[in-house]
């Protein structure tokens, strides 16, 4: 009952986030992005569900901009990860000799690099952007997907089917590619929506810094960023932004358990 | 029926031995075997678990290199074969494996894993080799008692023993000569264990096949062998003509694997 319970709780959430960042592509209640100087830091009413930001700004106009910048920076950040790290992984466990712990040492030492760190360093050589932040934590997360991959790898080696396969001479490409990438991939879905929560965290988190998008483009860590001089007298600044990470972070992570407890055959059992 | 070139045994093994390191200990899984294999031949191993029946025949199928010592297929040295001088014995010798829900990938459709050896690279350039692999597939699929229907279904549709036959169907498809059977029928029920058996006596009958076929139980190698090996600790201890070996066995430990058989009043 829990188990399903996250699934479809995760899901509504994940789901609400994208539509609000794809209604927010085509219509925004208010520009936003234009300064009304009249209407400063208004609480929320009527006309301004959410009510407005130092500079008269619509929040909830802000939020819906911004949340296209968070799944943006979340889909590439994960990708590159994926993309780089899952590949990794593969040859990292079907080769026991000196590349498959080359693989394994070099996963090590990239692991040892926290995102900021990285971001802090692109920042420097690129400047300060969205891509830089996409990288950043795109690349901070490569040995996650290496090490959740050569798990599962070394899983999959063990069985009968791969000696089956090298039986009848099967290439080690193809065995990878018919036989484990599938068998993996399960996994790889779980440990992505994991992962896209973090990076919107980690992405929030760099813009909070100033490392990742600049000022005039809405993200919901620049508007929290923002909300931090006013948080005594205009907290309602604040919570906007955060409750949209929060929610957004949460949806990514039970939808990530969720998929585990459907898709792993072993839990399943235990559980009933 | 014998081909230019292939006289003499079909497997040949001289001062087999293959060393595994386990916490910096040497473990001898299979320690200074000869053995010879002939056209034919229903050889059985038996010994208990971890008696090195499971590394010798991985040794043999060039699965895996030996520490020292030699095997020759069909006069070639396979040892140090590379992989394309292996082509000849990768179609020719295919492996029946214990656990079917092991040997065959789950997200696999049945139709494509009966396929697959004939899909291989080094296989399917071969001259002996089916070249319809739909009508192959389906072929092989009857031959064992399955419906060629039953191809795009998934194998955790089946039963175990529905199972071990599509294992079996695939080992057939790209016409071995020799069939290994690693304990095929020790993971079945009970009741479907004599029926995967005969099949398989059927089918080595049938497509004149010579077949190694490793157990732990003396009961089943007597049901489908006409020799026996038995091996304990890395070695043979005894071989010979299976009836020989029942009936007066000369090594002391095969003794006391009959001994400790189960017996009913039967022939």
């Amino acid at each position: 009952m829990m188990r399903r319970a996250s699934l479809v709780v995760g899901a509504v959430l994940v789901g609400l986030v994208l539509m609000v960042s794809l209604v927010g592509l085509v219509w925004t209640p208010y520009d936003p992005a234009r300064v009304v100087p009249g209407d400063r830091l208004l609480s929320p009413s009527a006309t301004h569900w959410l009510g407005t930001d130092a500079f008269g700004i619509d929040i909830l106009s802000r939020i819906m901009a911004g949340a296209r910048s968070v799944l943006l920076v979340g889909v590439f950040a994960v990708g590159i990860a994926a993309l780089v790290g899952v590949p990794l992984g593969i040859v990292a466990g079907m080769n026991s000799g000196w590349l498959g712990r080359v693989v394994v040492r070099a996963t090590d030492v990239l692991y040892a690099f926290p995102a900021v760190l990285l971001a802090i360093l692109f920042a420097g050589a690129l400047g300060s952007s969205t891509t830089t932040a996409m990288l950043a934590i795109g690349i901070a997360t490569i040995p996650v997907f290496t090490r959740i991959a050569r798990a599962g790898v070394l899983q999959v080696m063990s069985q009968d089917f791969i000696t089956a396969s090298r039986v009848s001479g099967i290439g080690w490409l193809r065995i990878a590619w018919r036989h484990v990438l599938p068998n993996i991939a399960p996994l790889i879905g779980v440990q992505a929506s994991v992962s896209f929560a973090l990076a919107i965290l980690a992405e929030a988190a760099l813009s909070y810094l100033g490392l990742a998008t600049p000022p005039e483009v809405p993200t919901w860590g620049r508007m929290l960023y923002d909300a931090q001089r006013h948080l005594l007298n205009d907290p309602h600044l604040a919570i906007a932004p955060a409750v949209a990470i929060a929610g957004a972070v949460l949806g990514f992570n039970l939808l990530g358990d969720g998929l585990r407890d459907l898709l792993d055959p072993r839990l399943k059992e235990v559980a009933e | 029926m014998t081909t230019p070139g292939t006289e003499g045994p079909l497997f040949r093994a001289a001062g087999l031995t293959r060393e595994f390191r386990r916490d910096g200990r040497v473990v001898r899984a299979v320690d200074g075997i000869d053995l010879e294999v002939h056209r034919g031949d229903q050889l059985g191993i038996v010994g208990e678990s971890g008696s090195g029946k499971t590394t010798l025949i991985r040794l043999l199928a060039a699965l895996d290199r030996p520490t020292s010592g030699q095997v020759w297929f069909n006069g070639q040295d396979v040892t140090r074969a590379s992989s394309k001088q292996l082509a000849t014995l990768r179609s020719q010798v295919q492996i029946v494996f214990q656990d079917p829900r092991s040997s065959l990938d789950p997200r696999m459709r049945v139709g494509e894993i009966v396929a697959e050896p004939l899909t291989s690279r080094l296989i399917r350039r071969l001259p002996d080799t089916p070249r319809d692999v739909r009508a192959r597939v389906a072929e092989v699929l009857e031959l064992v008692g399955l419906e060629p229907q039953m191809a795009p279904r998934h194998p955790h549709e089946f039963s175990g023993g529905q199972r071990q036959r599509i294992a079996i169907a695939r080992a057939l498809a790209p016409r071995p000569r020799v069939l290994i059977a690693d304990e095929p029928v020790s993971a079945l029920d009970v009741s479907v264990r004599a029926q995967v058996l005969n099949l398989l006596t059927d089918l080595v009958r049938q497509e004149d096949l010579t077949m190694l076929f490793v157990s732990h139980d003396l009961a089943v190698v007597r049901h489908v062998c006409d020799r026996v090996a038995v091996m304990r600790q890395g070695r043979i201890v005894e071989h010979g003509p299976l009836q020989q070996v029942w009936d007066a066995p000369s090594d002391p430990y095969t003794k006391e694997l009959l001994a400790a058989m189960p017996r009913l009043a039967v022939t």
